[in-house]
């Protein structure tokens, strides 16, 4: 009893010590392992997520929806010098005009990360694995039977550098786009994904 | 005696938990005193023109005074640069000090045209 009476104010400043440090041991745990959106990054990205299926679409409207978004692309990568911007992104485009089934797909990837990915594609159960350089594209093409609860798509997986996107739904008779874009400044870092189908 | 050093010690312990808060209110108070971001807030403007079927077409024509005209801000100035695919621009920077830019990159209008417009507050 009476060692518990002598630690009645000590108890009192220990309390308030042991708040205090856990409240900055707190702060440490809470931190992101990404930093959150800060400054300009996020709105730059809006901007981005904006225009390049725009940019596809124009170029589907010129007959040349591939170079238009590469070369939109390329232009996004000078144009916005003052972050790091990188981006892969991958169009699937029907080319069997008949129409008839088994459809041919071609799948293009257009990769400006920065370095060589290899893009592993799986439409159904039939794999490719598609080798692209830093600012280059590369194609591969499906042989598909469009199976699934609506006749007119089919599932796709894309995975490369550690990432991965499963698409279900894809609607085979128009271009749909996957992108992953980054914009990197300092510590501050915007990485997502964009899907669409294009007009 | 032993009394006193007890209230002493639940008084210091009050001290540093209220000087804690203290400090805590006072960061806070500094963060919301940062000025407003006038880069977003020229980034809202033009994607506002976009989203009113302006900018494309003053973009691809170059015709930054135009597209300078429909901003209306009254607190601030404005100028209006716009830059082809071949970096050959119309309009110019401000040749002012704090200048806040907002970036806007568009693909084109009806035609494949990539342009990049800038909005200059200060």
């Amino acid at each position: 009893m009476k060692g518990n009476r002598r630690m009645k104010g000590q108890f009192f400043l220990l309390g308030a010590f042991m708040l205090i440090a856990l409240f900055f041991i707190g702060l440490q745990f809470g931190k992101p392992l990404l930093q959150t959106r800060s400054g300009d990054l996020h709105y730059i990205h809006e901007n981005v997520e904006r225009e390049l299926p725009r940019a596809l679409n124009l170029g589907i409207n010129e007959s040349r929806p591939v170079e238009v978004l590469s070369n939109f692309t390329r232009y996004l990568k000078e144009s916005l010098y003052f972050v790091n911007f990188s981006a892969l992104w991958i169009v699937t485009e029907n080319i069997d005009f008949d129409m008839s089934s088994p459809y041919t797909l071609n799948v293009t990837a257009g990769n400006f990360l920065g370095y060589e990915v290899t893009v592993n594609i799986t439409i159904g159960t039939v794999s490719s694995n598609v080798t692209v350089p830093d600012n280059q594209t590369n194609s591969t093409t499906f042989e598909i039977a469009v199976i699934g609860i609506d006749p007119g798509t089919f599932d796709m997986n894309v995975s490369f550098d550690g990432t991965s996107k499963a698409m279900e739904g894809v609607v085979l008779n128009k271009h749909n786009l996957y992108a992953l874009v980054k914009l990197q400044r300092g510590n501050d870092f915007v990485k997502e994904e964009l899907v669409e189908p294009t007009s | 005696m032993k009394g006193y050093v007890y209230t002493f010690e639940v008084l210091l312990a009050a001290i540093m938990m209220i000087t804690f808060l203290l400090v805590i209110s006072f960061q806070q108070q500094d963060v919301s005193n940062v000025p407003a971001d006038l880069d977003e807030t020229a980034y809202d403007l033009l994607r506002s023109l976009d989203s009113r079927g302006l900018l494309r077409q003053y973009a691809a024509a170059g015709d930054y005074q135009s597209l300078n005209s429909e901003i209306v801000l009254y607190r601030y100035n404005h100028s209006i640069e716009i830059c082809d695919y071949e970096n050959n621009c119309a309009g110019s920077a401000p040749d002012a000090s704090d200048v806040w830019t907002g970036t806007y990159v568009i693909s084109g209008g009806d035609t494949y045209s990539p342009h990049i417009v800038r909005l200059y507050l200060w």
